[in-house]
């Protein structure tokens, strides 16, 4: 069941993707509405617009730090619970829209990789019609334990996935669609063949299809993914784009954009399951910036004080000391509470059972040793930096062993692992826009300019 | 940023750890305990407790290895075995081929398996087999006697197809009950403790090669009842599901056990007695732990002093 | 771990426990019959040169602790399940590291040797043939034990025991039975057998007019006849070694009302015995032995009936003449006795003294032929419980090696029993 959650504050920050903050377009008092633009890439910058999922008054501009690291300025909204939607939101009756709107609006959305990466979503799309890929993959594979959002998502938005799918599929100039599942998620497999029914008809000349997989962690990886599906076998440097020629995107993001096409809603929400080892896990709906401790507050007091909080799922999240003060962000699938036991350490007992797990065929245990015995060339040589630090190898291992932590100490020693994200421009003033308004539905009958009142041809009546 | 690595991703942890492991293995040694028990009574179960204390007492009870390995080892004695041997038994394993070589998880051998095997060798007399089980329940008498009593061993050729799958046959202690000790293998596969390639390899490998080699008789009726005299499915399934000291993942393990499969069909023809059903565990986990070692500690041991003469 | 999950391993544990035992008893239920049969084979392949039977079972008991050559000792039945004997599985050690391993059979009452099997699996087996042991087997197979050794091989003295004996008594069998049954209607009998001048067996018991009644040792076996104090054959028995080893019926110290109080267990009424003990002792002076007393007693049926005891058809199936004289008081008189009769007593004689052999007491378990000597023991048994004598196979020390282990079931049955016949 999806939970609504209406935080009484938000802190939005300004960098949740891959590549450079936005840069915030309201002050410290502002007034803003649901889906108003609170932060707007520079022009000519790798960025992607940032939006408000709730109605109140700015009340702070300051610097966040985030658990991953990244330190930028976020925005903190006080809600005025009142949820009013900014005026140019409505839903789109002429949905035939032509690839080049389509991305226009995907960008303006502020629609990024919401399966973790972060990649924005335009730029995927630019760099898949530009290496020609032959067909869209719609990521259907979250396999992370105690995690069910986008199975949720599935479930309720088939329809907005399969219509999603269709519109990045034309967008990237490809008829064939592949929707990767688990084979063991047969609710979901049956909602999605039920759109594409709906779908065909409207949409015959596109091809859907799926391709089944193991409930196996973490099988969503684009690199399982490539060798899975296509035997390749991606570099350091390969995408799936010019190895594969096909472009993957997340079942959520998918929604999203559909969600921007058919509703004119930008990203300003996601689902995530909060949960915790006890196995009661909750799928909210929740705006975008929403405190960890306000999600937590809404489920009715999962935590305790003895328990960890994760800002992300058991194996790969990351662990957060101050859920008062951070958000969620646009690629937070769920928010774990773990018990603080410890797992006693002992002697590796070579069962070999890492090797076994480990999804990118490389043998912590051993990288591990090598590691620990100072001998880095040669862990390096034993494939160091493939680790996708799923932690799949620290899961399993019976000896208690920090494989995973070890290995992406080793890797984060050649990274910087704090990324300080600020642009020099402190606001771009552009008013209260959503930026979505240049792609307002123009086919419409009643369609009027922006200065006028707007009235919205959607079932149910009109809204001013 | 620093990492404090309790507090790193993963933060759940599977229930397979090596305690719980070892702590199915030990459940998994209660069927072979209690046929013990029950048929050689109360010496029985001084040996066998007195092992598998005196091995914790060695190692601590950390990991549940310690209690194992002393089980072990005392299920493979006979009956009439003193506490002397028994003792010195759990030394050699305890100190010798564990802690000697780095501690648990880094013998090269299955300890309870090589001191078995220089038992053997040392007390010859205190390890054959004399008396037929469920004789003397209450006799606690050669528990005390160095060296043994001075009895022939006793033969199994002459036992009825009945009694041989009851295990009601003069041979090690825990080694008779094939039935039983496939219980504890149907335990160990269910609780999903261990894994099953290897030992199911060995057991299959050794049978099909004894039918090969069988040359008078019926083929399958003398492989059968090899398998159930001869102490393969008690090696099998308490050594190579051991996870410390057989591969245990991939083809690897299967590999394995074919490979020991071998080397006890073959070596049949020529040995009996415990000899046989050790020596290829023996050999094959050496190989393994001699690789491992190697990687392990004396590298590291290199490393060290290159570090130092650089220094 | 997790306490739930401790808790549920435990449990786990438990019924682990439970199945084990189900299986264990299954496999019991399943293979006690098969091993029963195969044991069963095995013990009649093993001990049906020794003593025939159609079953046989493992005999448990503390005693055997005591006598720690013997393996094992098993009792064999016949197919109604009466007990025919016991087989003896024993290895004797002999100069200190040498053994010889032999089965024995022996008959229920622990009389008799029914057969003696060479195992021929020791470690460090002494020095004799086969041959030698199936020359000693066929001297000693069917006959009474203990056995011992003639031979008139000059031997060292091992010991200067002094053995007292009758003088003047003839070898052969003496019997004498009493004239009147008793109320019961047993009619007692006497019969000794002395070789060497010395009383060597001693057998007191008494059958019974109704001839379908057993006789009283019988009887007093299975309960059927009973006296206060032990068991009437558990009397007679010790009454009749005391005698045996004492010689002397005087000694026996039988006071004014029939008892005596010097042989342990004897309570019964000796009167009666000591009268044809001395009757039987009279005619071994005489020389009258029990073929001559049968001849007496015709002697009487011819005058009475005008019939032998055959033709009258008055023997048991036992061979006693069973006739109460009761109606005839003077019967006695026309027995036909010996011709010589004694009015002294026999005395005893001492037996230390220098001999030709120049031996002056004899080594164990050899008896000088010709001499009226005799040792003091074999085995461990006194010579006067000796029952069989023979020559062996021309070297003594290996006869004895093959007689030890037949001595030595007789002792172990002895005190296993708790009497010998």
């Amino acid at each position: 069941m999806l939970e609504k959650v209406y935080p009484t504050r938000i802190i939005v920050p300004m960098m949740q993707h891959y590549g450079v903050p936005a840069v915030p377009t309201v002050e410290v008092g502002e007034k803003v509405t649901i889906g108003q633009c609170i932060g707007a890439p520079e022009p000519g910058s790798f960025s992607v617009p940032v939006h408000s999922g709730i109605s109140g008054t700015v009340t702070d501009i300051r610097d966040v730090s985030l658990p991953n690291g990244v330190k930028c300025r976020a925005i903190c909204i006080e809600s005025d619970r009142k949820r009013t939607y900014h005026q140019s939101i409505s839903p789109r009756s002429n949905i035939h829209i032509s690839a080049s709107e389509f991305m226009g609006i995907v960008k303006n959305a502020g629609i990024v990789g919401m399966g973790g990466e972060g990649i924005p979503t335009i730029a995927k799309i630019n760099r898949a019609r530009e290496t020609g890929v032959t067909e869209v993959l719609v990521n259907c594979l979250q396999s992370e334990p105690y995690s069910y959002s986008d199975f949720l998502r599935i479930s309720d938005s088939a329809d907005y996935i399969v219509m999603g799918a269709v519109a990045l599929a034309g967008a990237v100039g490809v008829t064939r669609i592949r929707f990767l599942v688990s084979e063991s998620a047969s609710s979901e497999i049956v909602a999605l063949q039920t759109a594409m029914q709906r779908t065909a008809g409207e949409y015959s000349g596109y091809s859907f299809d799926f391709a089944y997989f193991k409930n196996r962690f973490p099988q969503g990886y684009y690199r399982l993914v490539a060798r899975a599906l296509y035997g390749e076998i991606l570099g350091e440097n390969d995408t799936m784009e010019n190895a594969c020629h096909a472009v993957m995107f997340n079942c959520s993001t998918v929604f999203a954009c559909w969600n921007a096409v058919a509703d004119g809603l930008p990203l300003m929400s996601r689902v995530l399951t909060v949960t915790g080892e006890d196995g009661l896990g909750h799928n909210v709906l929740a705006p975008i910036g929403t405190p960890v401790s306000e999600l937590l507050d809404s489920v009715n007091g999962k935590l305790e004080t003895n328990n960890t909080i994760v800002w992300g799922s058991c194996l790969t999240g990351l662990v957060t000391n101050d859920p008062d003060n951070t958000p969620i962000i646009k690629t937070t699938s769920a928010i774990t509470i773990v018990r603080d036991d410890d797992v006693h350490e002992y002697p590796c007992i070579h069962c070999g059972s890492c090797i076994e797990n480990c999804p990118m065929e490389i043998e912590p245990g051993i990288v591990t040793t090598l590691i620990k015995q100072g001998r880095y060339d040669e862990a390096e040589q034993e494939g160091a930096r493939k680790c996708i630090s799923c932690g799949a190898c620290s899961y399993v291992c019976p000896s208690g062993l920090p494989l995973t932590p070890t290995i992406a100490m080793f890797a984060a020693q050649k990274r910087n692992s704090v990324v300080s994200a600020y642009s020099t421009t402190e606001k771009i003033d552009i008013g209260s826009v959503t930026l979505m308004e240049a792609y307002e539905d123009v086919s419409s009958k009643e369609y009027v300019k922006k200065e006028e009142k707007v009235v919205l041809p959607f079932e149910g009546g009109k809204f001013i | 940023m620093s990492f404090d690595l309790r507090k790193t991703a993963p933060y759940i942890h599977t229930d397979r750890t090596t305690k719980y492991m070892y702590f199915c293995l030990l459940i998994a040694l209660i069927p072979p305990v209690t046929y013990a028990v029950f048929y050689y009574g109360l010496k029985a179960a001084i040996l066998i407790g007195f092992c598998g204390f005196l091995a914790s007492l060695c190692q601590g009870f950390k990991d549940y290895s310690a209690p194992v390995h002393g089980i072990v080892l005392a299920l493979m004695l006979p009956s009439t075995g003193s506490l002397y041997t028994a003792a010195i038994g759990v030394l050699i394993s305890e100190f010798m081929l564990k802690k000697m070589f780095g501690g648990p998880g880094s013998n090269i051998v299955y300890p309870a398996a090589c001191s078995r095997m220089i038992l053997e060798l040392m007390f010859p007399q205190d390890m054959a087999v004399a008396l037929e089980p469920g004789q003397n329940w209450f006799s606690i008498k050669s528990l005390f006697i160095l060296g043994g009593e001075d009895k022939a061993p006793l033969s199994t050729i002459t036992y009825s197809r009945a009694e041989i799958i009851a295990g009601r046959f003069p041979t090690y202690m825990g080694m008779s009950c094939f039935i039983l000790i496939m219980v504890g293998m149907v335990f160990l596969w269910h609780s999903r403790a261990t894994k099953m390639g290897a030992p199911v390899a060995y057991l299959a490998t050794v049978f099909v090669i004894k039918m090969l080699i069988t040359t008078e008789g019926n083929f399958f009726m003398s492989s059968a009842s090899f398998m159930m005299t001869s102490g393969v499915a008690f090696v099998a399934i308490y050594m190579l599901t051991d996870p410390t000291n057989t591969v245990q993942f991939g083809y690897a393990a299967p590999v394995e056990g074919v490979v020991c499969g071998v080397a006890t069909a073959l070596l049949s023809m020529r040995v009996t007695g415990i000899t046989l059903v050790l020596v290829p565990v023996l050999l094959a986990g050496l190989m393994d732990g001699s690789i491992r070692f190697y990687v392990g500690l004396l590298e590291k041991k290199r490393l060290e002093v290159e570090q130092n003469e650089e220094i | 771990m997790k306490k739930s999950k401790i808790i549920s391993l435990t449990i786990q544990a438990a019924i682990m426990v439970v199945i084990s035992l189900v299986i264990i008893l299954a496999g019991i239920a399943m293979s006690t019959g098969e091993k029963n049969e195969r044991v069963q084979d095995e013990y009649s392949e093993r001990f049906c040169d020794v003593l025939p039977a159609s079953s046989y079972e493992l005999v448990d008991t503390d005693i055997l602790e005591r006598y720690k050559d013997i393996s094992a000792v098993y009792e064999g039945y016949d197919e109604n399940g009466v007990p025919v004997g016991f087989v003896i599985d024993i290895e004797t050690t002999v100069k200190g590291e040498q053994t010889l391993h032999v089965l024995t059979g022996i008959t229920y009452d622990g009389a008799q040797l029914t057969g003696i099997k060479h195992e021929a699996d020791e470690k460090n087996p002494v020095d004799i043939s086969d041959e030698e042991i199936n020359l000693i087997a066929s001297q000693i197979v069917g006959q009474q034990i203990p056995v011992c050794i003639n031979t008139e091989k000059d031997i060292e003295v091992q010991s200067d025991t002094v053995v007292r004996h009758l003088m003047g008594l003839n070898d052969g069998t003496y019997f004498a039975q009493a004239h009147v049954a008793d109320k019961a209607g047993y009619i007692d009998f006497i019969e000794i057998d002395v070789k060497d001048g010395v009383i060597t067996r001693v057998q007191w018991d008494a059958f019974n007019v109704d001839r379908t009644t057993q006789n009283r040792r019988d009887a007093a076996l299975s309960g059927a006849y009973s006296v206060s104090g032990e068991n009437w054959a558990q009397q007679s028995y010790n009454l009749c070694h005391a005698l045996i080893d004492c010689q002397d019926p005087m000694l026996l110290a039988m006071k004014s009302d029939g008892t005596t109080d010097i042989i342990p267990g004897v309570t019964v009424n000796i009167r009666l015995f000591m009268d044809l003990v001395n009757e039987c002792i009279d005619y071994s002076r005489a020389g009258f032995d029990k073929d001559a007393y049968y001849a007496g007693m015709d002697a009487i049926f011819m005058e009475l009936f005008s019939g032998t005891a055959e033709e009258l058809g008055i023997y048991n199936k036992d061979g006693y003449i069973v006739y109460s004289f009761s109606d005839y008081p003077n019967a006695f008189d026309y027995f036909v006795g010996p011709e010589e009769s004694f009015e002294d007593r026999p005395v005893l004689e001492d037996e230390n003294k220098d001999k030709n052999n120049e031996i002056n007491s004899l080594e164990d378990g050899v008896n000088v032929g010709g001499s009226s000597l005799s040792t003091n023991s074999i085995d461990g048994i006194p010579m006067s419980e000796v029952r069989t004598f023979i020559d062996g196979c021309g070297d003594v020390d290996r006869t004895l090696y093959v007689l030890s282990p037949v001595n030595i079931s007789y002792k172990f049955l002895k005190e296993y029993l708790n009497w010998l016949a």
